[in-house]
Parts: structure tokens; C-alpha cells; sequence
């Protein structure tokens, strides 16, 4: 037991730093984050032109984009939690993984062959995001299965970041594709679903699935219940989820931002990269920090950072240097938080239940991501911009203080060691 | 399975797949490298231009033409004495409006991907370019050619994932510089001050004063036609069910979209409220019609009405109707859309 306080903080180092002083990055990891960034070119080259896609060629009237953009956002709570308790019940991590990836590689060419029926659309882009909620799960239970757990943060930032290089590339391959053949989107629906095969190719043939350590009949039913029992998961999936509450959504801090600055819708592409490029960056150094000093403490780290962000918004004039300022530490936020919490959540739960506890987190995660965004644009049309960041940075400093409050609670140490 | 084993029939599926989606590409490349669709205004010949300046010179209307072909989607230009002849640009736009002396064309843009609004100046050369925030909607250009007007659907920042919002925006003439966002003026009903957190703006009318402008308000699923003064940002609620106005040449009367139905089964026909008694008159009309209402003269409207057709490729034709209501409507111009008419 480490107690997270200033007063072990000593000997903690010290065990740690000699714990994981190299971290193992397992073959299994480097071929999910190569998996992860296939697949997120393939679909960030879809959804960087889907908005341009649906009013030229299929000429929808807004009122049905609306309708598909809502579908589109609200579709994957369910199948996440759904995917997590399968995939832990028949201990088919890999097959579970490989049917949402294989499920989001239709849909691109679904869309190649679909003629202009909006409903038709809907489903295929609904169906895309179902597929993107039952991998995630299954594929992170993977991932921590598969590593040290004295090394789970290295981990998770390891494949976030080859997960965030999909992010970035897939738009500028797509524009790439449209500037040389312009209204080709036949083009990119097949380069995309191209890139997804073979992203589901390395998935398939190369990703050794972990079936290894399963024996006896216990495994065949998932034990649900002891997750609620949980309390160290508990109160990691409750700051998560306050968290996503809490923190705005990135469209609206970039709008944010554009207000502050006065700027055109036409920079918000930007913003995304440079927020990308940042969490690309620090997302595995921070992941390994996390493995050295506390993954609680790297957390709250994050939340600080994102304290930072607003109050960089709310009392600066936000020039170029503190935009960037602010985007470096926008995507320090998701590298200190994002892949820490699902090396935290795969610490405190016993791997039987593994990917059922990562899917909880996801859903909880969601959802109130959902209704924070909601919330916010509400507090946004009724008294402006300005509230909106003074409410925000009031909301992360009580987050900030809350986090470190539940968390330094919770035990950071593995449950199980040497399971790789 | 050894490592590699399967490393060589990964191999081989990445080379199979990559040659597959290579060779889509190249004969994607090939085919569209010889059908070519022009980028904005460069391909126009010179017999071209000097076919467009000689109807410029008198009274006439300009159009999206939707002509199936190579000219489907340009910014095309017709006599008012000869409505047979059409002189297009290579100018892509979906929405246009022309004061004497300038236009702004709102296109949807492949190459750059995005939406944009062109401020064209009596050359038909693109002045200014502005980043529209979302697919182009409705756009005027005040008579007197200071400021235009236009709306876009904003789908990005629709927090309700469900929910659509409209954004207008007021911009300078020829200079493209921002006047006013109409999310921004006050807004008053029986004097009384009004104000809802879902106010949408849209279809803005410019008077022969371009500060005074109408449009519509929607609030709470009503439909509000509000008048305002640009200047001062501030607007007042003048009529309910008046949606989209346009206003006469001769400032007496306000052709609108009137609404039927509600949510997706909701359509509209043209109808004219007289601004000095505001009794509205419904028109001879039964075909539903999308886009803002333009007059051809204080007597006759003109609006596209689109084919019922499932095709992916829109097609629309102009219609043409007096606002006495006395005859039927009969069609103006055939496959086109987004009229604007110019007298000088």
C-alpha cells in the first residue's frame, strides 16, 4: 500500500522509478495503436467531409442532416457497455474488437453504393458509430491484458498517441484526394475503406488474441455486480464521468476561442490539429509518468491543465501565443487524462471483468459528456460566451479539488501483478 | 501460426489492397482529369463575357442554371426581353443575389472543401471571399449595393445533437467586413423587451434604406417577421407566420414563404401581406417552394420550385405568378434556380 500523501511520496518514487525504469511496450500494443491508426484515418477521412458530402451530392435538406447528426452522436452507449460484458463473458476480446472494426469498414463502402436515400445514410453512419462503440472496450481490455500492469500508462499512451496520428492525417488525406479530383467522393469512400481493411488485417492476423490465462468455468459468467462492489473503480468512474460533465466539449472551447478572438469559422480545423498534435506529443510521456509518480496524481494533473486552459481563455487576450499556449495544454489535458484512466479503471478491476469495467467507464464517460454539452448550450445561448468560461473555469477549479480529494482515496496499486 | 508466416500474408493482403484502391484511384484521377468541372471564374472564354456583359447592360435576371451537363450549378444570366437565351460564367454557386452593381454567390466547395461566399463586383470578378459558417441558406444584396446579407444552416455547433440553427450575418459591400451577426440585436415585442435561448434568425429583405431590413425570427416553433434597424442592432416583432420575407421593388408589399404542417411533413407556398392594411393574400399556388421569394416587378414573383424526383442531382425549374392572385402560376425559367432580378 502507497497512500498517495506528500509523506510517501518519497519511497513511492523510489519504488517506482525502479519499477519502471524501461518500460515493456508489448508487440500486442504497437499493433493495436497501429490497428487504432489505420482505422481512425479511414473514419477522419469520412467525417472531415461528411458535413460537405451530405449537401452536394445528396442535396438533404438540413432539417434530415440534423436528424442524422443526432443519430449519428447518440447511437453508442448501450452497444459499448453490451460489447464490454460480452467480450469479458466469452473471453473474446479479439473477435468482439474485430467485428466493430469490421462493422465501421461496411459502412464506408455502404456509403460508396447508397444513392441519395437520407435514411439509408443514417442507418450506415449510425451503424458506423455502433461499430466504434463495441471495439473500444474489447480493444483497451487488449491492450492492458496484454502489458505489465506497472506499465499500463506507458501503454495507453503508446496507442493513443498512434491513435491521434489517424486523427490527423485522415483529413488532410481526404482534402488531398478531393483538391486532385474535385466532387470524387467515390475516391474517398474507397481509399478509406481501403485503409480500414488493412488496419482490420493487422487486427486480424498479426494481434495475438489473450485467451492464454482463462481456465475453469468461473470465466464464463461475468460477476457485474462485484464491479458496483468496486469501490477504487467506483470513484475513478466517477470523477471520469464528473470530469466529462465539467470539461466543455471541444467545438465549444474552439468556439470559445474564435469569440475570444474574433476569428471565422474557417479555423476550427486548425485548432483540432493543434490540439491533436499536442495529446500526439505528450501522450506517452505523460502515460509513463503516470506509471512512475501515480496515475491519480498525472490525472489530477490533467484536470489542472485544464483549469489553465480557461483561465487562459477568460482573463487573456488570446493572441497566437497563448492560442497555442492554450492548445498545448488542451491536448495535455486528454494526454494525462484519456489513456491514465484506462490504465487506472484496468488496475483497480480483476481481469475478468476487465472490459466490462472499460465499457462502464466509456458509457458513464459518454453520456455525461452528452449532457454537459447540452448544458452548455443552453448557459451559451441564454447568457452568452462569457459565462459560459467563467462557469467552466469555476467548475474545473471545484473538479481539480474534488478529483484530488476521491482519488488520493483510491488505491493505485495493481491488483494482480505479473500477468504478463 | 509463426511470426513470419503471418507477417508475409499480411504482406500480401496490404499489396493486395493497396493495388485494388490504387488502381480505383488512378482511374478516378484519369476520368475526372478529362471531365473537367472548372474552378471558380477562370475558364470563361471571351465570347463568354462579352455574351454576359451585353445582357448585364439591360434589365435582366441572373440564376444558378441547372441545365444538365457541363453547365449544371454556374452563375448563368438572362435578358428580361429574350428569357431564351442564357450567357453563363464558370462561377459555381448555390444561392446568388444581385444589386446593380454587385453579387454575392454562396457555393458549397469541393476543392477547398467547405462553404463559401463570394462577393463578385460589376466585372463578375470575385472581390472577397468569406468562410461561411455553414451550408448556404438564403443571401440578399441591399439595392444600393452597401451591405449583403446571408444565412447559413449551422450544423457543427448544434449542441442538441438533434438541433439545427440558422446564422445571418450582415457584411459590407465590396469589402466583405463583418457589419453585424443578427444573433446580436435586441429584440422587442409590443415594446416590451424579448429575449428566448432559442432565437434563429433568417431570410433577410433589405429596404431602399439598406439599415432597415426585415426577416424572420423563429422562436419556441413560431415563426416571427421582426424589422430592424442595422445600425442601432435592434429589432422589433411585427407579424407572426410571415416567414422568409421579400420585399416589393415598390416597398408596399412583403412576399412570404406560409407555412403548412409542422416538422418533416411541413411545406410552404407563396403569399403576399400588404404592409399598409397587413391582410395576407394567399396565391394560386399548391407547389411547395424552398428558397426566398424575388419579385420581377410590383406585380409578379418569382421562385424555384424543385422536381419530385429521388435522383441525386437536383433539378428545379423558375415559376412565375401575379400577386392579384387573378391567374395561375406558369413557369419562367426552366431549370434554374435562385433567381435575382437587376434593372438599372
Amino acid at each position: 500500500m502507497y497512500p498517495i500523501d506528500v509523506g510517501g511520496l518519497r519511497s513511492f518514487l523510489d519504488r517506482r522509478l525502479r519499477a519502471t525504469a524501461r518500460p515493456v511496450i508489448p508487440r500486442t500494443v504497437w499493433l493495436l495503436g497501429l490497428v487504432s491508426c489505420f482505422t481512425d484515418i479511414s473514419s477522419e477521412m469520412i467525417s472531415s467531409i461528411l458535413p460537405v458530402y451530405l449537401f452536394v451530392h445528396l442535396q438533404l435538406s438540413a432539417v434530415q442532416f440534423g436528424v442524422i447528426d443526432g443519430l449519428y452522436q447518440g447511437v453508442t452507449a448501450v452497444a459499448r457497455l453490451a460489447s464490454g460484458v460480452v467480450a469479458d463473458r466469452w473471453r473474446q476480446y479479439k473477435l468482439v474488437a474485430t467485428l466493430g472494426y469490421v462493422l465501421s469498414a461496411i459502412c464506408k463502402i455502404g456509403l460508396l453504393v447508397t444513392g441519395s436515400a437520407w435514411t439509408a445514410v443514417a442507418a450506415i453512419l449510425s451503424a458506423d458509430r455502433l461499430g466504434k462503440g463495441i471495439r473500444t472496450a474489447p480493444r483497451d481490455a487488449l491492450i492492458s491484458l496484454a502489458t505489465r500492469p506497472q506499465d499500463l500508462g506507458s501503454a495507453f499512451g503508446v496507442h493513443r498517441a498512434l491513435d491521434t496520428v489517424g486523427v490527423l492525417v485522415g483529413p488532410l488525406l481526404a482534402f488531398w484526394i478531393l483538391s486532385s479530383m474535385p466532387n470524387r467522393f467515390d475516391a474517398i469512400f474507397v481509399v478509406s475503406f481501403a485503409i480500414a481493411l488493412i488496419g482490420i488485417a493487422a487486427l486480424v492476423l498479426l494481434v495475438d488474441d489473450r485467451r492464454g490465462d482463462v481456465s475453469g468455468e468461473r470465466h464464463l459468467t461475468t460477476d457485474l455486480p462485484s464491479l458496483l462492489r468496486n469501490r477504487p473503480f467506483v470513484a475513478i468512474t466517477t470523477v471520469a464521468a464528473l470530469t466529462s460533465f465539467v470539461v466543455v466539449s471541444d467545438a465549444f472551447l474552439y468556439l470559445l476561442l474564435q469569440w475570444k478572438r474574433g476569428s471565422g469559422a474557417e479555423t476550427i480545423p486548425l485548432l483540432y490539429a493543434g490540439t491533436a498534435t499536442s495529446y500526439l506529443v505528450l501522450a506517452a510521456p505523460l502515460g509513463r509518468l503516470a506509471d512512475r509518480v501515480g496515475r491519480t496524481r498525472v490525472f489530477v494533473i490533467g484536470q489542472a491543465c485544464m483549469v489553465l486552459v480557461y483561465a487562459g481563455v477568460a482573463t487573456l487576450d488570446v493572441g497566437l501565443w497563448t492560442l497555442g499556449l492554450v492548445l498545448l495544454l488542451h491536448g495535455a489535458y486528454y494526454a494525462s487524462t484519456d489513456g491514465v484512466i484506462a490504465a487506472l479503471v484496468s488496475t483497480v478491476t480483476r481481469s475478468e471483468v476487465r472490459a466490462s469495467g472499460l465499457a462502464a467507464l466509456n458509457t458513464a464517460t459518454s453520456l455525461t459528456r452528452l449532457a454537459g454539452s447540452v448544458i452548455v448550450g443552453v448557459i451559451w445561448s441564454w447568457r452568452g460566451p462569457g459565462t459560459v468560461v467563467t462557469l467552466a473555469l469555476a467548475a474545473s477549479i471545484g473538479m481539480l479539488a474534488l478529483s484530488a480529494y476521491m482519488l488520493s482515496a483510491t488505491n493505485d496499486r495493481p491488483l494482480e501483478t505479473g500477468t504478463a | 501460426m509463426t511470426t513470419a508466416p503471418r507477417l508475409r500474408s499480411f504482406a500480401i493482403v496490404v499489396a493486395a489492397i493497396i493495388a485494388g484502391a490504387g488502381a480505383y484511384l488512378y482511374f478516378a484521377r484519369v476520368e475526372s482529369s478529362t471531365t473537367p468541372t472548372g474552378p471558380a471564374g477562370t475558364a470563361d472564354s471571351a465570347a463568354q463575357l462579352q455574351a454576359v456583359a451585353r445582357i448585364r447592360k439591360g434589365a435582366h435576371v441572373a440564376f444558378r442554371d441547372l441545365t444538365p451537363g457541363p453547365t449544371y450549378g454556374h452563375l448563368t444570366f438572362s435578358s428580361l426581353e429574350n428569357l431564351t437565351q442564357r450567357a453563363g460564367t464558370t462561377l459555381s454557386c448555390n444561392r446568388l443575389h444581385f444589386s446593380a452593381t454587385d453579387g454575392l454567390c454562396l457555393t458549397i466547395s469541393t476543392a477547398p472543401v467547405g462553404f463559401f461566399g463570394h462577393l463578385l463586383d460589376d466585372q463578375l470578378k470575385v472581390t472577397q471571399t468569406i468562410n461561411l459558417p455553414g451550408m448556404p441558406s438564403r443571401t440578399r444584396v441591399a439595392r444600393n449595393g452597401k451591405f449583403a446579407a446571408f444565412t447559413s444552416f449551422v450544423a457543427g455547433d448544434s449542441y442538441l445533437a438533434a438541433g439545427l440553427s440558422t446564422r445571418s450575418r450582415i457584411v459590407r459591400v465590396p469589402s466583405g467586413e463583418d457589419v453585424a451577426d443578427l444573433e446580436s440585436f435586441a429584440v422587442s415585442r409590443d415594446g416590451k423587451e424579448f429575449h428566448s435561448i432559442d432565437f434563429n434568425f433568417w431570410g433577410v429583405t433589405f429596404t431602399r434604406d439598406p439599415n432597415r431590413i426585415y426577416a424572420t425570427l423563429g422562436t419556441g416553433g413560431r415563426i416571427l417577421l421582426v424589422e430592424g434597424d442595422v445600425t442601432a442592432r435592434e429589432f422589433r416583432v411585427i407579424a407572426e407566420d410571415i416567414e422568409c420575407p421579400s420585399l416589393s421593388p415598390d416597398e408596399k408589399h412583403i412576399a412570404f414563404k406560409k407555412r403548412f404542417g409542422s416538422g418533416f411533413d411541413a411545406w410552404w407556398q407563396p403569399a403576399v401581406v400588404d404592409l399598409a392594411t397587413m391582410t395576407v393574400r394567399q396565391l394560386p399556388e399548391s407547389k411547395h417552394i424552398d428558397d426566398q421569394i424575388e419579385w420581377l416587378d410590383d406585380g409578379h414573383l418569382l421562385y424555384a420550385v424543385g422536381h419530385s424526383t429521388s435522383a441525386p442531382l437536383r433539378r428545379a425549374d423558375i415559376w412565375m405568378i401575379a400577386i392579384d392572385g387573378g391567374s395561375p402560376s406558369s413557369i419562367f425559367l426552366a431549370d434554374a434556380e435562385s433567381p435575382a432580378v437587376v434593372r438599372r
